[in-house]
């Protein structure tokens, strides 16, 4: 180690001195001006210290060569009183310099300060003569010529300060987020561009930022008490929230705000940023809501799977009923048809009184009333199979036939039929039978007079049929008319008349109640409408209608 | 004189054995007529009968423990029984039922009907078999109408 210079610490000009050649010895051995302030301000701290509370205290600046070629600029100062007792003095340097210590050789407590000194093969044994002749010829110190060119050191300081300020400002601005400086009283001592450009300007300045006025009322109550525990934590604050902009318009951003800590672990400053989330935030809510959809879609689909299985119960409880009614129908006509025929071989038997002949002719009437009852309430419940197919049928043939059935009846009543021209169609033959074969029968049983019966049809556009009720639009229909003048029924029981065991006349007129139910189901098996319409006293009008495209059905042979 | 057709009846109830006795009776025909009550004694008879088979068998088609459809198809799967001429006589049935019943070689359907009418189509029956013997009718006829 080559001791380059002594400097005696005793005054504040000792101080400037000390700063002044540490200074110089740096730049004599290349360090940077940086390294050469750092350096030389840390020795000045202890040089400070020395002065003010120590004794017989100096300053021994020296170079030291250690390993090969290493080099290292050495600075030590000696004083008989111990510095490293006053921790606060040597705090600043240690900041610089990093630990060191006060360490105690014979009658001096020595703290020891270096810096390696880079490319120091450069520093041969004549340089460092050189430094120590220098230091020996060194002019004295004039106070007023350090002072002047320490001004002039601090206003160039301050202007690359400034110049550097100055591009902090303009890079955050360029950065497309808005970031503040809020110090612990709340209030803003600083705020870029984008800070300022969205909100109105009064409500940023240094009266202080106020959640309640920059976020959406939803946001504000939660964000405000989380902010509370950051600044009693002096932790990270993390948050989504709506910021209000020009005219109320909110939008969402990433509020971040970090504690900015002192050297002495002291928070004094707040940093900011709000980032722009809000089209993050639009996708996530469209993602949310389509989740929904998903959820809903799954209910939907359950309820449906849900429905079906209901559903096929139904079909299966209506097969049941239907197998019920069939064989309940079946097994009914057997005793029936017993308590006739036994009526008919004891009435052969024996000869008969004749109230007694009455008396038979009541049960025989009650056991065949009995049993039409239940053969149409089998025709009801066979309805109901699906096995009828359509065929293409001409209508006249099916009136012929029923016709012949009636022969009788309609000789007996001295009846007149007019039956036009019908169409061919593709039904399901054996229930337009039943059908037509119902309405000609009602015709010829509820009548007063001699019977006039009608029967007619007629093509309905598509305008004609959309002014009948219960048709459906943009269909076409053929209307079929049976009209008679029978003793009709009043207007009230138009629709009721169709309803099953509905009757509308005294016990004594026959029917079961069944046989227009029958003629309704009938037609809505083709897909179609029956009305009827009359004037009591006067006779009735039933209207069917069918659409003229039903489809055949296929049949397999 | 014509030979004694034999007849067999296989019907459960009572009531309708005795009107078909009773039509039977009136006819004045030489036959002889036995009655089983149930599908099970209806094919053990048959079994047990040998060559004595019925020239004739009127058949009900609901019978407790077998009935009157399954021992149709039974008896047409027997060589020795299979051309026994059999009648349907029973009770209204479904389409689907007759139609069946007419694939498994059913001869004719008779429904079940008051003694006096009934009477009519045995005898109808009966000449068929004492003459030109009995074969299936087209479809259509399958159910026997006979004019009053």
């Amino acid at each position: 180690m080559i001791e380059i210079v002594k400097i005696n610490l005793d005054n504040e000009m000792d101080l400037i001195l000390a700063h002044k050649r540490t200074m110089k010895l740096c730049e004599l051995c290349g360090l940077s001006v940086a390294n050469q302030t750092t350096f030389a301000t840390a020795v000045s701290e202890i040089a400070r210290c020395a002065i003010n509370i120590g004794d017989r205290s100096h300053l021994i600046l020296s170079i030291n060569t250690f390993k090969i070629n290493k080099k290292e600029i050495v600075a030590i100062i000696y004083d008989k009183v111990n510095l490293g007792e006053n921790p606060e003095a040597l705090a600043y340097a240690k900041r610089l310099m990093g630990d060191m210590k006060s360490v105690k050789y014979n009658d001096y407590y020595e703290i020891r300060l270096s810096h390696i000194i880079n490319f120091s093969g450069t520093i041969s044994e004549t340089k460092i003569q050189g430094f120590k002749d220098y230091f020996k010829n060194e002019p004295p110190i004039s106070p007023y010529d350090e002072i002047r060119k320490k001004n002039i050191q601090l206003i160039d300081i301050s202007n690359k300060l400034m110049e550097s300020e100055k591009q902090y400002q303009m890079l955050s601005d360029t950065l497309p987020l808005m970031m503040f400086v809020i110090n612990n009283q709340g209030e803003i001592t600083y705020s870029n561009k984008w800070l300022t450009d969205f909100f109105p300007l009064q409500k940023v300045g240094s009266s202080g930022i106020s959640f309640q006025s920059m976020f959406h009322t939803d946001d504000f109550k939660s964000l405000s008490i989380k902010w509370e525990k950051s600044q009693t934590e002096r932790s990270i604050f993390r948050a989504e929230g709506r910021l209000r902009g020009r005219e109320d318009k909110y939008v969402w951003h990433l509020i971040t705000i970090v504690p900015s800590k002192s050297e002495k672990d002291v928070v004094a400053n707040w940093i900011g940023f709000f980032v722009d989330i809000h089209s993050q935030k639009l996708v996530e809510a469209a993602l949310k809501d389509n989740d929904g959809l998903k959820v809903i879609q799954e209910e939907l689909r359950s309820n449906q799977s849900l429905l079906e299985a209901k559903l096929g119960e139904l079909k299966i409880s209506n097969h049941n009923l239907e197998q019920f009614a069939f064989i309940a129908s079946h097994d009914l006509q057997e005793p029936l048809r017993k308590i006739k025929t036994f009526a008919n071989l004891l009435e052969d038997d024996i000869k008969l009184t004749e109230p007694q002949t009455r008396y038979f002719n009541k049960i025989r009437n009650s056991a065949d009333r009995m049993s039409s009852l239940i053969s149409n309430i089998l025709d009801y419940s066979r309805l109901n199979k699906q096995s009828s197919s359509f065929l293409r049928t001409d209508l006249n043939q099916i009136m012929q036939n029923i016709l012949v059935d009636y022969e009788l009846l309609i000789e007996e009543k001295n009846a007149t039929i007019k039956v036009s021209n019908l169409p061919t169609l593709n039904v399901i033959p054996s229930q337009i039978l039943q059908l037509f074969s119902n309405l000609l029968h009602n015709s010829l049983k509820f009548s007063e007079r001699i019977p006039e019966i009608e029967i007619s049809s007629q093509e309905l556009s598509v305008k004609e049929a959309s002014q009948v009720d219960g048709l459906v639009n943009g269909k076409k229909y053929i209307q079929i008319k049976f009209k008679d003048n029978g003793i009709g029924f009043s207007k009230d029981y138009s629709e009721k008349i169709f309803a099953i065991f509905q009757r509308l006349r005294e016990i004594e007129t026959p029917g079961t109640g069944i046989g227009l139910a029958l003629c309704k189901k009938i037609v809505e098996n083709h897909n179609g409408v029956i009305k009827a319409e009359s004037v009591h006293g006067r006779g009735s009008e039933f209207n069917i209608y069918i659409p003229d495209n039903n489809p055949a059905s296929i049949t397999k042979e | 004189m014509e030979d004694t057709i034999k007849i067999l009846l296989a019907d459960d109830d009572e009531d309708d054995r005795f009107f078909f006795e009773l039509a039977l009776s009136e006819l004045k025909r030489n036959v002889k007529l036995d009655s089983v009550v149930n599908g099970e004694k209806l094919m053990h008879y048959l079994n047990g009968a040998g060559d004595k088979l019925p020239d004739v068998l009127f058949l009900d088609i609901n019978m407790p423990k077998k009935n009157g459809a399954e021992c149709l198809k039974e008896i047409k799967a027997i060589d020795s029984l299979k051309d026994i001429p059999v009648i349907i006589h029973s009770t209204a049935l479904s389409d689907l039922m007759t139609e069946s019943l007419y694939d498994n070689g059913a001869i004719y359907y008779i429904h079940k009907k008051e003694p006096k009418k009934l009477k009519k189509c045995i005898d109808h029956i009966l000449n068929l078999v004492a003459n030109e013997g009995l074969s299936q009718p087209a479809k259509n006829d399958f159910i026997l109408c006979v004019k009053e």
